[in-house]
């Protein structure tokens, strides 16, 4: 597959370090997104709301479907299913399940790395949906914060880094994943290692590194419906 | 003429949201539990004689099944002294009309991650080794829910409870045989009068919160699931270091309730350990 001049390669864009959205960026789906950020570039597409499958039909609410795709160097296992339940809850707690009853709502992600993580997953998912026009009661961002040990003068400290890079993580005592509401109420959590006693310190501080996700949100769609009023 | 409890049943059916919140208005709810308290809880030891060590938790009608058989195997050349465990959790198909005979499905596979990550935090895989490069022993650890439904994206939250113990008290009671590696022959020779336990580096105990209108309910029950949000999973150790705290979407929870709810469970892993591991 070769490169065509005119369009941004994710490699390129990646080692400018800068969060980068494209929403639209597939025909094929009534939705999907692009995000660049430092924990990841993903890729996800959004259909829906469609028939489901007669035995998978809610008579009085919608089934959210998620769908993690692995890149092409890995198989599906575990972790890939875990992730799917967790951002699987969380889009289904955030879509008005009443609003298309019977219906599928189907998500699915692609991440273009090899290492990834959930929060990148959950801002794709989500501005996916926006583009596609799904229902929803609220938005919600992700933050992803890691505890460090750091030797100063051979005393060892305990840092809270929120906005980590894949690298600080793997280094990490203990990870959080966490997914907050506009008025910074936790909505969905996932953590890795022990904390230490700074667990709420650490959601503090997910809260906080959530916040700009929204402004994030609010000018793509401001940009994505620019383009469509234009090209009109 | 209908008794009261057939007449409550029936109400329950027809509208079950209303039923869950007509008790949670008197601080109560439809068991007769208050928000913050157990179902019964029954530990039974080697229940399983052909597993190495085995135990089975009733947890109310929930009831989950652990056993860990322990083989020798040469350990990975990268990690030569280390042994390994894999945790394995399914559902049995007696457990809910909702479980299928089959490969575990994603709801299991995600239940196996969890475990397999408390346990990573606890279990030092060092302990494990016989002879370095040589020899090591791996766990296979089996979990089996026998009772407790799963719907959609979340199951009987007390499955995790549950399951969490039952693979914590399955540990504690596993001795290993003494190895060693006979000079003459380099075969190993098993020395079954000698064995040793094998040490946890802390007890971790799962405490599951059901979340239904912004309340929070302790170890809730299949329809109290059903009816509210996404249940947030809290394990802790009896030291109260924090392990791990799980949550995959529902209504917006402050940070006072999820304070509220971490010291609770710091303050029940410490209970459990005192009545069942102390």
């Amino acid at each position: 597959m070769g490169r065509r001049e005119a369009e941004i390669h994710p490699s390129q864009v990646q080692k400018q370090k800068e969060v980068q959205v494209r929403l639209g960026c597939l025909s094929r789906c009534d939705g999907s997104a692009m995000l660049v950020s430092e924990l990841g570039t993903v890729v996800c597409g959004v259909n829906g709301p469609v028939e489901a499958k007669e035995r998978e039909q809610d008579p009085t609410r919608v089934t959210v479907n998620v769908i993690l795709h692995p890149p092409s160097n890995q198989q599906t296992g575990p972790i890939h299913r875990q992730i799917e339940r967790t951002i699987s809850g969380l889009l289904a707690s955030l879509v008005q399940k009443e609003a298309n009853p019977r219906c599928q709502i189907q998500i699915i992600l692609q991440p273009l790395e090899s290492e990834f993580c959930v929060t990148p997953l959950v801002n794709c998912a989500i501005l996916a949906m926006l583009d596609a026009g799904i229902q929803m009661h609220h938005v919600a961002a992700g933050g992803t914060v890691a505890l460090v040990e750091n030797k100063i003068e051979e005393k060892q400290q305990l840092d809270l880094i929120g906005n980590p890079t894949l690298e600080d993580i793997e280094k990490s005592i203990g990870s959080i994943h966490a997914v907050f509401s506009r008025t910074g109420k936790l909505l969905a959590v996932q953590s890795d290692g022990d904390f230490q006693g700074h667990l709420m310190d650490a959601l503090h501080k997910a809260a906080n590194s959530a916040k700009p996700v929204f402004n994030l949100f609010q000018d793509a769609v401001q940009k994505r419906l620019q383009t469509e009023t234009v090209n009109v | 003429m209908l008794s009261v409890e057939q007449l409550s049943k029936q109400i329950a059916d027809i509208c079950p949201e209303d039923h869950l919140k007509s008790f949670l208005q008197r601080d109560v709810r439809p068991d007769g539990r208050s928000l913050d308290e157990l179902r019964p809880l029954v530990l039974a030891k080697n229940v399983a004689p052909t597993a190495d060590s085995s135990a089975m938790i009733r947890l109310g009608n929930t009831k989950v099944i652990c056993g860990i058989t322990a083989e020798t195997i040469k350990p990975a050349a990268a990690t030569p002294t280390d042994g390994s465990f894999s945790v394995n959790f399914e559902f049995s198909p007696v457990c809910s009309p909702n479980a299928k005979a089959g490969p575990p499905n994603e709801v299991a596979q995600t239940m196996s991650i969890f475990l397999d990550g408390i346990l990573k935090q606890v279990f030092d895989n060092n302990q494990l080794c016989i002879e370095p490069d040589v020899l090591a022993w791996t766990l296979f650890i089996d979990v089996y829910c026998l009772e407790g439904s799963f719907v959609d994206f979340f199951y009987d939250g007390n499955v995790t409870d549950a399951a969490m113990m039952s693979v914590i008290s399955s540990l504690r009671d596993l001795k290993l045989p003494e190895i060693t590696i006979d000079e003459e022959t380099a075969k190993p020779v098993v020395n079954v009068e000698k064995s040793t336990p094998v040490s946890l580096k802390m007890i971790p105990v799962s405490t599951t919160y059901g979340e239904f209108s912004g309340i929070l309910l302790l170890d809730p029950t299949a329809r109290e699931t059903e009816l509210g949000s996404s249940p947030i999973t809290v394990v802790c150790s009896e030291k109260g270091a924090l392990l791990c705290f799980n949550r995959s979407g529902g209504s917006p929870l402050s940070q006072e309730q999820v304070a509220a709810a971490i010291e609770n469970s710091k303050r029940r892993s410490s209970t459990i350990y005192d009545q069942y591991f102390a």
